[in-house]
């Protein structure tokens, strides 16, 4: 769906991002990570076409960012982490309008218009003006702009960028519906909890240069070395340690005793972790739980960073 | 056009048409009270008449050359200002589309506002002293100013970042064609040993382009060196050729500069 090959963009004397290479499948739920000044905005602004790439390239579906930009602008949608309004326009006039600069036949927009309200949860501002709108609803509302053409792949540069918590619950929950329709979502953030439960795969840039991309997961047994599994008995969590401690591929087992919990470090392949549920089930023990630990992006991000802000 | 503001102007531009008729009208009816004869007679209505279409149709071509740019000038800076222009070009709009529309929307209220004084300006036939030709001419000249310095207002807000900067530049043009270009005029006139009746610079003043319109009287076929061509054919003929190339810059500027 995305695919980027050596994209580097420079100010003058400044290096803003330096050969960034990264693939993205159809799907996916991207988190660009990094610091105030990284280059994420710049990245997510070339890919959107509306800075040229000073080297490398990037594919959105195929197409070239530099020479096919018609076709990108169609397949993309772009929400910046910043943006102002039109006066006196309401609601359903600023997204009739984004529909029609995105070609859309006039006697499809507003059933569209309808749709994206909904999924935006704006509908009852349908006749509002935009100016009047709080933060969080314009956010929402220009998310709505993004989908109105129904692009497969998202570039939301900060989308809970200013907003408050309840604010970022709505957004985050949007965000997750629009994962569940199956859209491509590449999100830049530099608050690494919003992404966490939400992103299957992540790249941290920093000083304009991608320190690390790809699977969550992997790139947390990759810095860790193991997978950590979490399995929860009913009783008799020592008995359940000496049933793990042999088998191959296990590491550390750490028993926490208040809540019948035992911390796994399996070190094996991820398609033959169900072995350790088999042996305890077929050891008579009870369990209850049976998960691989949430990957910890600040984990990650503090250990492949260095600090450097540009 | 939402709101007061838009039918505020409209109205104060109209109120200020009728005053100046008014008052125009208020002197000529002194100056017939007080000649020879008992009142005005067809001769004198067709002066009123004629002098009426200059006053409005100079009153227009200076609105123009003010209006035209001040809506302009900010059609982009005030859209990179308020952080809304990046969403305008990641669509399928082509920058084209997005300067002509911005230019569309300026020059309709502009001409909304001249056909709302086309009722005061109808009262010059009622008077005579005005031919159709001479009101055609007028307006071509006036709409082809609008379109020329509304594209350089465009031109200017695509060069800036600010408003403020790009509506001084716009203006900067207005005052070098409308102005300046007559003084260097006179002034090569009086400088050099050649008394030159024709003028070179002004053919790009649409000023004096109107007054070659207006004032039939004037030996204007000396104003051109184009032998008969009126001088107001050779501003709207450079205006027409200006225009597309600030039109092409504009789309340039926009679409390529980062």
């Amino acid at each position: 769906m995305l695919e980027t090959q050596g994209l580097s963009k420079q100010f003058r004397n400044v290096t803003a991002v330096w050969n960034l290479s990264l693939q993205l499948e159809e799907g996916d739920i991207f988190g660009f990570i990094g610091p105030n000044g990284a280059g994420k905005t710049t990245t997510i602004k070339m890919l959107a076409t509306l800075l040229k790439p000073t080297a490398g390239t990037a594919y959105i579906d195929g197409h070239d960012i530099r020479t096919q930009q018609e076709e990108v602008r169609g397949l993309m949608g772009y929400m910046p982490d910043f943006f102002g309004v039109y006066d006196d326009v309401k609601v359903w006039e600023y997204l009739d309008f984004f529909a029609a600069a995105y070609r859309i036949e006039r006697s499809r927009r507003p059933q569209i218009i309808e749709d994206v309200l909904a999924l935006t949860d704006l509908g009852g501002k349908r006749d509002a003006y935009v100016e009047e709108l709080s933060r969080g609803m314009k956010q929402r509302l220009c998310l709505a702009k993004t989908l109105v053409h129904d692009p497969k792949l998202l570039l939301l540069d900060e989308p809970a960028s200013g907003l408050d918590p309840r604010a970022r619950i709505e957004i985050r929950e949007l965000l997750k519906e629009l994962r569940s329709m199956g859209k491509t979502i590449f999100i830049s953030s530099h608050i690494l909890a919003e992404l966490s439960d939400f992103c299957n795969k992540i790249g941290i840039i920093e000083n304009g240069q991608l320190v690390v991309s790809g699977d969550v997961q992997e790139i947390l047994q990759q810095i860790s070395g193991h997978i950590t599994i979490v399995i929860k008995v009913v009783s008799d969590a020592e008995r359940a340690r000496e049933v793990l401690a042999p088998i191959p591929h296990v590491g550390n087992v750490r028993v926490v005793e208040q809540d019948n919990t035992l911390l796994v470090e399996y070190v094996g392949e991820r398609d033959q972790i169900s072995e350790l549920l088999q042996r305890l089930v077929g050891a008579g023990l009870s369990v209850t739980s049976f998960s691989e630990e949430e990957a910890d992006l600040e984990d990650i991000f503090m250990k492949m960073t260095r600090g450097i802000v540009s | 056009m939402r709101g007061a503001r838009g039918a505020v102007i409209q109205f104060v531009y109209v109120t200020l048409i009728i005053a100046v008729s008014g008052v125009m009208y208020t002197f000529f009816r002194l100056e017939w009270a007080g000649g020879s004869g008992a009142g005005a007679n067809p001769a004198m209505a067709a002066e009123f008449g004629h002098a009426l279409f200059i006053g409005i149709s100079v009153l227009q071509a200076g609105m123009v050359c003010l209006l035209a740019p001040a809506f302009t000038s900010g059609a982009i800076t005030g859209e990179r200002e308020q952080r809304s222009l990046d969403m305008l070009l990641v669509t399928n709009l082509k920058a084209r589309s997005i300067l002509l529309g911005k230019l569309g929307s300026a020059l309709g209220y502009i001409g909304l506002l001249i056909i709302s004084s086309v009722p005061v300006l109808s009262v010059c036939f009622l008077f005579g002293g005005v031919s159709p030709d001479e009101l055609i001419a007028a307006y071509v000249l006036i709409g082809t100013t609008g379109v020329f310095f509304g594209l350089a207002g465009l031109f200017w807000s695509c060069v800036f970042r600010r408003t403020l900067q790009a509506t001084a530049a716009a203006y900067g043009t207005v005052a070098l064609l409308c102005i300046v270009v007559t003084v260097m005029d006179v002034l090569i006139s009086e400088l050099t040993r050649y008394s030159v009746d024709a003028p070179v610079l002004s053919y790009v003043n649409p000023i004096m382009g109107i007054l070659s319109i207006v004032l039939p009287e004037a030996d204007t076929s000396s104003w051109s060196v184009f032998g008969t061509v009126p001088l107001w054919v050779v501003t709207v003929s450079f205006q027409a050729l200006a225009a597309p190339v600030l039109l092409g810059a504009s789309i340039l500027l926009l679409r390529y500069r980062q």
